[in-house]
C-alpha cells in the first residue's frame, strides 16, 4: 500500500469499496496468517477470518496512516490470540461457528505446495519453540507486522528498552539452536 | 550446559540492538548469514499466496461487514423533520437562554473564561455548517485537555466531526466525559446522540450542529476551570432531545413523540466493540495483556505487570 493515496484507501474501505478491502486484504492476511501461525494458534485461518471480520466492522472508526493501521491490525490479531487461548483452556473442542467455517481461509492446498509448507512451517515452528513466548511474541510481531520496537511495545504492553531485550535475547536463542544442530 | 550450547551462547553474545535490526529488516552481517536465513524463512511464511476464490469470497464477506456497519453509523434513512422557522428561532431563544445561564456559571469559575466565552458568541453567531464545526472541533480539542485517555476518545471523535458524524462523535463525547461529568450527563449525550442520528440535512440538522457546538463549549469550559457539572451537562443535552422529539409548533411527529421513541443509534457500539478482549479503536488506549516475563520486565511498569484472568 503506498502512503500517498493512503487516506483515499482507507476512505474507500470506511465506505465498503470492494477494490479498497481487496488490497488491504492482499497486503495483510497473509502477513497476519504468518504472525498467528509463528505464535502456535490452533486455528489460524479461523483466527485470520475472526480478526479482518472486526477490521471490517471498526475501520469507520479508525484513524491513521497506513503504518498504524498494521499496527492496529496486528493489536486485534493479538487480542483474538488471546480469546483463542482463554477459549481452548475452557472448552479445549468447542467447533467452529458455521459462518467461520465457511471464512476459514483455504490457501493454496496442492499436494506438492502443502507438503513444502508444513515442512517448513514445522522446521521455523520447532526452532520458535526453543524461545519463550516473550520473546517469540516480540520477534514475529516484528518480522511479520513489520512494525517499530515502539509499535510492538505498546501491542505487548512493555517498554521499548524490554522489547530490545527481548529481541536480542530471542535472535541469540535462535542462533544457539542454530549453532546446536537444529537441522533447518 | 553443553559445549554446543557454550558455543552458541558465545558467538550469539555480541548480539547489539544495532545488529539485531539489522538482522530483522534482512541487513545480515556475513557472519551470521546462518540466523539472517533463518529470519528469511520466518517471513517467508507471511508471504504465502491466497488463492484468488478465496480472497474474492472474503473480500465480498468484509465488504459487507464494511457496509453494515458504515449504515448503522448514517441517519436512518427515509424521516425527513421540517421546522417551521418561527418554531425554530423560538425554541433557538429558549436554548440560548438556558445555554447563557449555564455558561456564565461555569464561566465564572473557569481561568478561560475570555477565550471559551469568546467561542461560545462565535458560534452562536455563525451561520455556515463549517464555522459550526469549527467550534465543535476547538471544543474536542479542549476536552482532552489533562484527560489522559479520554484525549485520545476525542481524537476519534475529532474524525467524526470533520466527517460530518456528528451523532457517533457525540456518542464518543459521551465515553469521553463521564468521568469528569458523570453517568448521567455521559447517558444524556448518548441519547443526543441518538437523536442527532435521525436529523436529516436542512434545518433542524443546522440547528443541532449549533447546539451541539455550544454543549461542547460547556463541557469544555467546565474541564478547563473548576470541573463539569454534570446535571447541567445532562439538561442541555436533553434540549436538544426534546426539541427534535417535537415537530413543527409543538407538533408531536409520528415515531418521535418523545426521545426515547427514537430507536437506540449503534454509534456507540461501533465506536466500542462488545469483544471477548476489547480491540483498540485508534487511538483509543489500549492494555493488551502481557504474556509472563522472562526477567525483561521492569517491575516499577505497571504496564508489564499480568492483569489477573489474562493469559
Amino acid at each position: 500500500m503506498d502512503a500517498s493515496p493512503w487516506h483515499a484507501l482507507l476512505a474507500a474501505a470506511q465506505n465498503g469499496a470492494g477494490w479498497a478491502w481487496e488490497r488491504i486484504y492482499r497486503e495483510l492476511a497473509p502477513k497476519v496468517r504468518g504472525y498467528l501461525i509463528g505464535r502456535g494458534a490452533q486455528d489460524p485461518d479461523g483466527l485470520v477470518g475472526d480478526v479482518f471480520l472486526q477490521v471490517a466492522r471498526n475501520i469507520g472508526t479508525f484513524v491513521g496512516d497506513e503504518s498504524s493501521f498494521r499496527s492496529w491490525v496486528f493489536t486485534i490479531a493479538h487480542h483474538r490470540l488471546i480469546d483463542e487461548r482463554r477459549r481452548r483452556s475452557r472448552r479445549p473442542t468447542e467447533p467452529l461457528p458455521a459462518d467461520l467455517e465457511e471464512a476459514a481461509y483455504g490457501y493454496d492446498q496442492s499436494a506438492e505446495a502443502a507438503a513444502m509448507v508444513k515442512v517448513a512451517t514445522d522446521e521455523i515452528l520447532e526452532l520458535l519453540g526453543g524461545l519463550t513466548d516473550d520473546q517469540r511474541e516480540v520477534l514475529v510481531l516484528r518480522i511479520f507486522g513489520d512494525l517499530t520496537v515502539d509499535q510492538v511495545a505498546e501491542i505487548v504492553g512493555r517498554r521499548p528498552g524490554a522489547v530490545k531485550a527481548l529481541q536480542r535475547r530471542g535472535l541469540r536463542a535462535l542462533e544457539r539452536r542454530l549453532k546446536g544442530g537444529v537441522p533447518l | 550446559m553443553s559445549l554446543s550450547d557454550g558455543y552458541g551462547h558465545e558467538m550469539a553474545a555480541r548480539i547489539t540492538d544495532e545488529q539485531a535490526e539489522a538482522i530483522l529488516r534482512g541487513d545480515v552481517p556475513g557472519e551470521r548469514a546462518e540466523l539472517g536465513d533463518l529470519i528469511s524463512r520466518i517471513r517467508a511464511l507471511g508471504e504465502l499466496p491466497i488463492e484468488p476464490a478465496v480472497i474474492e469470497r472474503h473480500v465480498s464477506m468484509l465488504v459487507r461487514e464494511a457496509a453494515i456497519s458504515a449504515g448503522d453509523r448514517r441517519p436512518e434513512p427515509g424521516f425527513v423533520h421540517r421546522r417551521l422557522p418561527e418554531a425554530r428561532n423560538r425554541r433557538s431563544i429558549v436554548f440560548s437562554s438556558l445555554l447563557s445561564s449555564l455558561l456564565g456559571k461555569v464561566l465564572a469559575a473557569s481561568v478561560a473564561v475570555a477565550a471559551v466565552g469568546g467561542g461560545i458568541g462565535y458560534v452562536a453567531g455563525c451561520g455556515g455548517v463549517g464555522d459550526v464545526l469549527y467550534g465543535v472541533d476547538r471544543a474536542f480539542e479542549a476536552v482532552g485537555i489533562g484527560r489522559g485517555g479520554a484525549a485520545e476518545r476525542i481524537e476519534e471523535a475529532k474524525a467524526l466531526v470533520a466527517e460530518e458524524r456528528l451523532a457517533e462523535a457525540v456518542a464518543t463525547a459521551g465515553e469521553a466525559v463521564e468521568a469528569a461529568a458523570g453517568a448521567e450527563a455521559a447517558e444524556a449525550l448518548r441519547e443526543a446522540a441518538s437523536t442527532i442520528a435521525a436529523v436529516e440535512d436542512g434545518d433542524a440538522a443546522e440547528i443541532t450542529r449549533e447546539r451541539v457546538a455550544a454543549l461542547l463549549e460547556v463541557i469544555a469550559a467546565g474541564i478547563e476551570g473548576d470541573g463539569v457539572v454534570g446535571s447541567d451537562v445532562a439538561e442541555l443535552a436533553r434540549s436538544i432531545g426534546r426539541d427534535r422529539g417535537r415537530g413543527p409548533e409543538g407538533v408531536q411527529l409520528p415515531d418521535q413523540a418523545k426521545p426515547s421513541a427514537v430507536p437506540p443509534s449503534s454509534a456507540a457500539s461501533d465506536v466500542t466493540p462488545e469483544t471477548p478482549t476489547e480491540d483498540p479503536v485508534p487511538p483509543v488506549e489500549t492494555t493488551p495483556a502481557p504474556e509472563a516475563d522472562t526477567g525483561d520486565v521492569d517491575p516499577s511498569n505497571p504496564a508489564t505487570t499480568v492483569p489477573a484472568g489474562r493469559p
